[in-house]
This record gives C-alpha cells, structure tokens and sequence, in this order.
C-alpha cells in the first residue's frame, strides 16, 4: 500500500528517491524525503520483526462454555422432544430431578474434560451438550445416539432412572469423545476398547467430583441404578470385573478379569460389554499402583493414547497396551516407573507388553 | 402365527435378558392376540426393511430383533433405539412384556 498521492514515489528504490531528493524540484524533494524516512522505518521493522510485532489483541480469548440442553420425550421416543432446561435457563432447585441430574451431569463432565485436559467440551472445539430425559416407556437404558444422551426412566422394578448414576453420564458422553478422537469400532476388541474408555473416563468424572483416590474409589460402574429387587451392585465392577452381580433375572455378572477368560460371542456386538472387562481391570491395576487421584498419572496416560493418531479404528488389546505403555513413556520417560507400571498392569490381565521393547516415538 | 423377539446392547450385558424368546400367538388370549396382530399390521411389518441403519458413534443403544412367522410368510427385522415408527415402538413395547 502506498501513503503518498504521488504515484510515482510508490515502487521507487532508495538510491532514486535519494537522487530525486537532491536534485528534484521542491515539490519532488519534500515528497521523496519524507518517502524516504518512512521506507527506513519499514525496512528497520522487517528486518528487526520481533522488536516490532504486532500488539496483542485489545479482546482477550475466551474458552467455549457450557452449552447444556435438556429435552423430555415425555415417554414418547422421538428425539430430542422438547426442551426443559438450557445455560440460560437451568433447572431450579425444585424441579424434576431427572431434569436436575442430567444437567448437573452434563455440567460435570463438561468441567472435568476442561479441568484435567484443557478439553473444550466433547470435540474440544465447544460441542452443545444435549440430553433428552423420560424417554421411552419405562427405559430400561441410556444410550449415546451418536449426536447426544438418552436416559431412560427404568421400570422401576429392576432399574431406577438413569440419570441418576453420574459415571454412566460420563460413560455416555465419553462415547462423543472416543468417537471424536479415535473412532474405535463399536465391535469386538476395538468395541471392548470403546467401551472401556467410557467406564474409565465415567469412572474418573465420579471419582473427581467426589474427591475419591484411587484408594477411597469403589471403582464400580452405575452404582445405585440397581433396584433394592436386584442382588448387585452395580452394572460393572473396573475392581474386579465378574463380581458385579448375581442375580435370577440378570443373571451372573459375564466380564471376565483376565486374557485367559476371553469370551468369543457374536452377542453384544462381539462382547463389548463382556470383554471391556479385561482393559477395565488393566486401568484399575495401574491406577492403584500409581496411587493418588487416578486421573492425574494413569487417566493422562490412557486419554492421550486417545488422542494418538497410532490408534486406529481397529486397534485391538495388545496394540492399545503397547500405545498405552509408549505414551507413558513419552510422558514419563522411557523406562520410568511409570512406564514399568502400566505394562505391570496390562501383564497381569494376560497381556504381555515390555516396557524396554517399546519404542517410544519421537515428537517434533 | 410365530413372533421371534430378542433384544440386546443397551449400557450392559445382562445374560438373563439376552436370551430370545418365542411367542405363540395362536395360545395367547383373545384380547391380547387380536392386539399383538393389529400392532403387526400397524407396523407394515412384512414390508419393513430387514435392517435399519445406525448413526456413527452411536453406542450402547438396544437393538431389536423380531420374526414374524404366518402361515408361508416369514420376515425378520433388526432395528435399534431410535426407534421411529410409533407402531413399531408400540409392538416393541408388548413383545418386551410378554
């Protein structure tokens, strides 16, 4: 962009504005000075550009907020049926509590992804978060739909509502994340795998806002979903996988604890419920072992192996050991502590990963 | 007329739910079969699709499969949660009961 009206001054190298400016008229001289000194000026900030750089924005950056709906289906099962509650206008404290729950569900796993990874929501770029609550008839269910939450209201003869186990929000919304981040397909291992990292990451929203360590944790998925009619405790033990009820009607709790117990079914798409026992009982050993809050060592290890391009939509067990024992290595160093723990833990479900023997990738 | 009903996923694997179940219309009672046959009708069911779609990244919704089996006619259909049709839901609704 030129400054001067004279055009003839706009593309002009210095040793002709300099000539222009000692033998030009007056009018020539003054414009070809003052062209001169501002085109030293511009030269002296290109070529010193860091003592020149731009200011920095007058506005400052703001993380994405929270963007909570909640819808009912008024038991009906179209989606995503009406709204009841939004940021602007949230649940009060006398309202429906399902309504309530899911809210304050939402609102708390929005909080640890943005506390403990700096994670903006399910995307990481502010996604809305969006639940309907009373759908179906008597659900006995909460699913992630691909898009958002949907609780069911239980029949209330072997499940209470939904909503009201925190872990199973946070296994739900861990769906968007798992599908956002790594697309692991909802089958066999890689299933297993998906279904794993939403108790892991459900588990650890439960822990976070309730203060837990690894010690004080009960490491059970949806605790208290159960009616008093049902002999168990929860859905899902990450403790001791296998243990988490017998019941007439349910039956007997199918996940197995160890590589040894893998179950081969084509029932629960390859048995991604069943099998999700196994890397469950892997994040408990290593979680335990590091002590502390789970989420500081162990839950980091797992959500950046997540986030690592290595792991692909097919990965199956014994790869997501060997991406879990890397990444532990990248963030600890190779053969720490750390890294001996994990692949410890992931020995002693029957999966046997050297921490020596993995190469830890380099990162520019 | 024969109904096959098996639904499975949802948030767990419960093995005392998974099992199948096959009903035997013509042993229902009056009431119960002439409603169990008008929710067929409604549903369109032999004209349904064998397999609905499911959205990508969905996870831990139930899916549904029913066989009906009349006279030389028989079609099955696997669908999941959403489920759309009001008379599908409603036939899915009764055969859960059953």
């Amino acid at each position: 962009m030129c400054s001067t009206r004279h055009s003839i001054f706009c593309i002009l190298p210095p040793h002709i504005l300099r000539a222009i400016a000692e033998r030009g008229t007056l009018e020539e001289r003054t414009a070809a000075s003052r062209t001169l000194a501002v085109d030293s000026t511009f030269r002296a900030m290109r070529a010193a550009p860091m003592a020149f750089a731009a200011p920095p924005p007058t506005f400052a950056v703001q993380p994405a907020a929270k963007q909570r709906t909640i819808y009912t289906a008024n038991n009906l099962q179209q989606l995503p049926g009406t709204a009841v509650a939004t940021e602007q206008n949230p649940p009060t404290a006398s309202a429906d509590a399902v309504i309530v729950e899911a809210f304050d569900g939402l609102g708390a796993t929005w909080d640890f992804y943005f506390d403990v990874f700096d994670r903006q929501s399910i995307d990481d770029e502010g996604m809305p978060l969006n639940a309907t609550v009373h759908y179906g008839n008597r659900y006995n269910n909460a699913f992630w739909n691909g898009q958002q939450m949907v609780f069911g209201d239980g029949d209330g003869r072997l499940f209470k509502r939904f909503t009201i186990a925190l872990d199973v929000i946070g296994h739900e919304l861990t769906h968007g994340v798992t599908q956002d981040e790594a697309q692991l397909q909802y089958m066999f291992q890689s299933g297993a795998l998906n279904e794993s990292m939403s108790d892991v990451f459900g588990s650890l929203i439960k822990q976070k806002k309730n203060g837990d360590t690894t010690r004080s944790a009960d490491w059970l998925i949806g605790e208290g979903l159960f009616t008093s009619e049902v002999n168990g405790q929860a859905l899902r033990s990450m403790k001791a996988p296998g243990t988490a009820y017998s019941d007439p009607v349910l039956g007997d709790d199918p996940q197995p604890d160890h590589m040894s117990k893998y179950v081969n079914t084509y029932d629960d798409n390859g048995g991604v419920h069943i099998n999700s026992g196994i890397p469950n009982r892997a994040f408990y050993l290593a979680a335990y072992a590091f002590d502390g809050y789970a989420w500081e060592k162990a839950g980091r290890i797992w959500y950046e192996t997540l986030r690592d391009s290595a792991l692909r939509p097919t990965t199956g067990f014994k790869r997501f050991a060997k991406l879990t024992v890397s990444t532990a290595g990248r963030l600890f160093g190779p053969g720490s502590v750390e890294q001996e723990i994990v692949a410890d833990a992931w020995a002693t479900v029957g999966l046997s990963v050297s921490a020596t023997a993995v190469a830890v990738p380099l990162r520019a | 007329m024969r109904v096959r009903f098996q639904a499975s996923g949802g948030i767990a694997f419960f093995p005392g739910l998974a099992a199948p179940r096959t009903i035997d219309v013509n042993a229902l009672d009056a009431r119960t079969r002439d409603t169990l046959t008008k929710l067929i009708q409604d549903a369109d069911f032999f004209n349904l699709p064998a397999r609905a779609s499911v959205r990508p990244g969905a996870a831990d919704h139930c899916t549904y499969q029913i066989s009906v089996e009349e006279g030389s006619r028989r079609h099955t259909v696997n669908v999941c949660d959403p489920v759309t049709s009001t008379p599908l839901q409603q036939l899915i609704e009764m055969l859960r009961t059953l």
